[in-house]
């Protein structure tokens, strides 16, 4: 079936979009392992929430363009304010303190929200329509192409830009960077930590909540979609190196690719190969494609 | 230093256990109810647990059995046959249950199911569907309410036919559930095409693949299992590339319920052929009435949801048999329940005392817009029995 060039063509770009999808959100993890090398066992959950937001949004301001962007955003915001308010008064006190602590306190983070969802928003099922300005396909010449995933495989590239920019070329990425390098030098020479380290998980988060807002018009809104989100999230910065951003870009579309392809091959035997490459990659580079050991970062 | 903290909060987390535990009143009877309470199928454990819940209300409302009351021990199945089981063992040994409701699929179910026929434990399966529970496990203490698969593969195919399809395509979530259902129609599909089949693994979150394989297939028809959230992403990302223009659809796992068919709203697929297990716009009998009205006020909506009717026939059952054994021991409830009949909101619904299932009936019908409703529902439909 691969052999026509049209569906060969449509599964190449559902693997670049879908990949592309999943790394906005993996970004967020990625880059709050490298500077705060705190592993956020609550991403998919922050992931979850930011879905949520969005729904409550789209349903007071309606299925609109308006009201989808303005869930987004909403969805972005939210969860930005509740992760400031995670960061400053749990994680802060855990930096210097047994790692162990920091997956507890993540891990505990899942299931109050997973039950605070439930309390605010019921167990029911819910969704988001794709917004009327995104619905649809598009003529790309050789076929059509539905308009959200178009969209989603474009976003994903910008996001990937501006975060790059953000911490190669501004006066704030240096300072992350610092931090992640020299925590007490950089407060010797007079910058707030604190800030920054709030600042970028923040920032995170938000790329995680934007995630889950973006992924509920092709998906439910529904109380498990955490747990489906975080594993794959785990496996793209794994295999691309925890705290790289190109990592868990190259690891997205390794991983989009796998997921398509893979289930065209090999149908419900799919979930094996992703662990399978995982292992594998972890073989040959046991800090994944473009990790580095914490040796050689020092 | 490490250890000591775990060990610590440990101590405390076992504390807190400890002290959520409630007393309980001394001469209940006691039932354990394994439901998906949390996750994606959460909705189906809420529905589930509320037909429990409006039977034991009812029962006890009237003094429960022989002046005991009944009293509900619901566990979370976290859709994990391992968490089920361990549920399990809990209820029995440290709570002395000697009844248990659930859990809700087919994976769960014949896990638990296991567990009941070591320990000597009525187990009513209330809605999963594997024709595998009384079938090849089939054993004393089992008993199935739901329609098997075997069942329904014959109710479908009355479908197919009924819809014209001459070459029929299958989709899924790869478990139990559809493989026996797949099964059941292909064996009884007779001139219909089988075009192919195209597995996902359960709870998959990208359709792409498969959308794809679908639309480039011969077939007219698609039968297909995804449900819940499944069913919402796979209709969301087929919608776009136009699979429901060109083909029929014939979904199993009860589509045609409320649940999705809200969440979806305008985006449900016009004239999907689906199944519930219960609508709340029959009008077909009083007592079905009757049992509506109640469970609408306990579920605080006029659009009641097909889950309920499950866990309500389910209890409406031990409470006849516990009746009629007159007394709660595990054995004698099990004889009571052989050839029991009780008088569900849709008819009398019989056990039967070898094959231990109830084959309870189930609405199919065609969905869609109906003028008034708010949410896409089955017009027209019938009572399959």
């Amino acid at each position: 079936m691969l052999a026509n060039p049209i569906v060969l063509f449509i599964q190449v770009m559902n693997a670049l979009s879908l990949g592309m999808s999943l790394f906005v959100i993996a970004a967020g993890l990625t880059l709050i392992f490298g500077v705060l090398r705190i592993v956020n066992f609550a991403h998919g959950a922050f992931y979850m929430v930011g879905a949520y937001l969005a729904y409550t949004v789209v349903q007071t301001f309606g299925d609109t363009n308006l009201g989808f962007f303005l869930g987004v955003a909403g969805a972005g915001l939210g969860m930005g304010l509740i992760a400031f308010l995670i960061e400053r008064f749990l994680l802060t006190r855990l930096y210097d303190k047994d790692p162990m602590l920091q997956l507890l306190l993540t891990f505990a983070l899942v299931m109050i929200l997973r039950d605070a969802v439930r309390m605010v928003w019921g167990s029911d099922q819910h969704s988001i329509s794709t917004p009327p300005a995104l619905s649809g396909a598009v003529n790309l010449g050789l076929t059509y192409y539905p308009t959200y995933m178009l969209f989603l495989l474009v976003l994903g590239p910008i996001v990937a830009f501006a975060l790059w920019f953000g911490i190669e070329r501004t006066r704030w990425g240096r300072i992350a960077r610092a931090a992640r390098l020299d925590r007490e030098m950089l407060s010797a020479l007079g910058v707030d930590v604190n800030l920054v380290y709030a600042a970028v998980f923040v920032v995170g988060s938000m790329l995680a909540a934007i995630g889950g807002a973006l992924a509920a018009p092709r998906s439910a809104v529904d109380p498990g979609m955490d747990a489906l989100v975080i594993i794959d999230c785990f496996i793209i910065v794994v295999i691309g190196g925890l705290g790289s951003l190109i990592g868990s870009f190259v690891g997205a579309l390794i991983l989009g690719f796998l997921t398509i392809f893979g289930s065209f091959y090999l149908q419900e035997w799919v979930i094996v190969a992703s662990y399978a490459m995982m292992v594998f990659i972890l073989i040959l580079r046991p800090w994944g494609l473009f990790g580095q050991s914490d040796e050689v970062r020092h | 230093m490490r250890a000591v903290g775990i060990a610590r909060v440990c101590a405390a987390i076992a504390g807190a256990i400890s002290l959520a535990a409630p007393a309980r009143a001394e001469d209940t009877i006691k039932i354990g109810v394994i439901l998906p309470i949390s996750g994606g199928a959460a909705y189906v454990g809420q529905g589930i647990g509320d037909g429990v819940r409006l039977a034991v209300d009812q029962i006890n409302a009237v003094g429960g059995i022989k002046g005991r009351k009944l009293e509900i021990l619901l566990r979370d199945e976290m859709l994990r046959p391992d968490a089920s089981v361990a549920a399990a063992k809990e209820l029995i040994t440290k709570d002395g249950v000697k009844f248990i409701i659930g859990p809700a699929t087919s994976a769960t179910s014949l896990a638990v199911s296991e567990l009941a026929k070591t320990e000597h434990i009525v187990n009513i399966s209330p809605s999963a569907k594997t024709e595998a529970i009384t079938g090849s496990k089939l054993h004393e203490y089992i008993f199935q309410l739901a329609p098997t698969t075997d069942v329904d593969g014959v109710r479908s195919v009355g479908v197919l036919n009924k819809i014209g399809a001459k070459s029929v395509c299958f989709t899924g979530f790869d478990y139990a559930y559809t493989q026996d259902w797949f099964k059941a129609i292909k064996a009884n599909m007779g001139a219909i095409q089988n075009a192919g089949e195209f597995l996902v693994p359960l709870n998959t979150t990208d359709y792409s693949t498969v959308i794809g394989q679908l639309i480039a297939s011969s077939c007219d028809t698609v039968v297909g299992t995804m449900y819940g959230g499944g069913f919402i992403a796979f209709v969301k990302q087929a919608a776009p590339f136009g699979l429901f223009k060109t083909k029929k659809l014939l979904w199993g796992a009860n589509t045609g319920d409320y649940a999705v068919a809200k969440a979806l709203g305008p985006d449900f697929p016009e004239g999907v052929w689906a199944a519930a297990s219960d609508i709340w716009y029959y009008e077909g009998s009083d007592a079905h009435a009757k049992y509506q009205a109640a469970l609408a006020q306990l579920q605080g909506r006029k659009e009641t949801d097909m889950w309920p009717i499950t866990g309500y026939n389910a209890v409406n059952f031990l409470a006849a048999a516990i009746e009629k054994a007159g007394s709660d021991d595990p054995k004698a409830v099990r004889d009571a329940l052989e050839g029991l009949t009780i008088d569900s909101p849709l008819g009398p619904l019989t056990v039967d005392a070898k094959t231990h299932r109830a084959n309870s009936p189930e609405f199919y019908g065609q969905v869609n817009s109906v003028a008034g409703s708010p949410v896409k529902r089955m017009s027209p439909y019938e009572l399959v029995k």
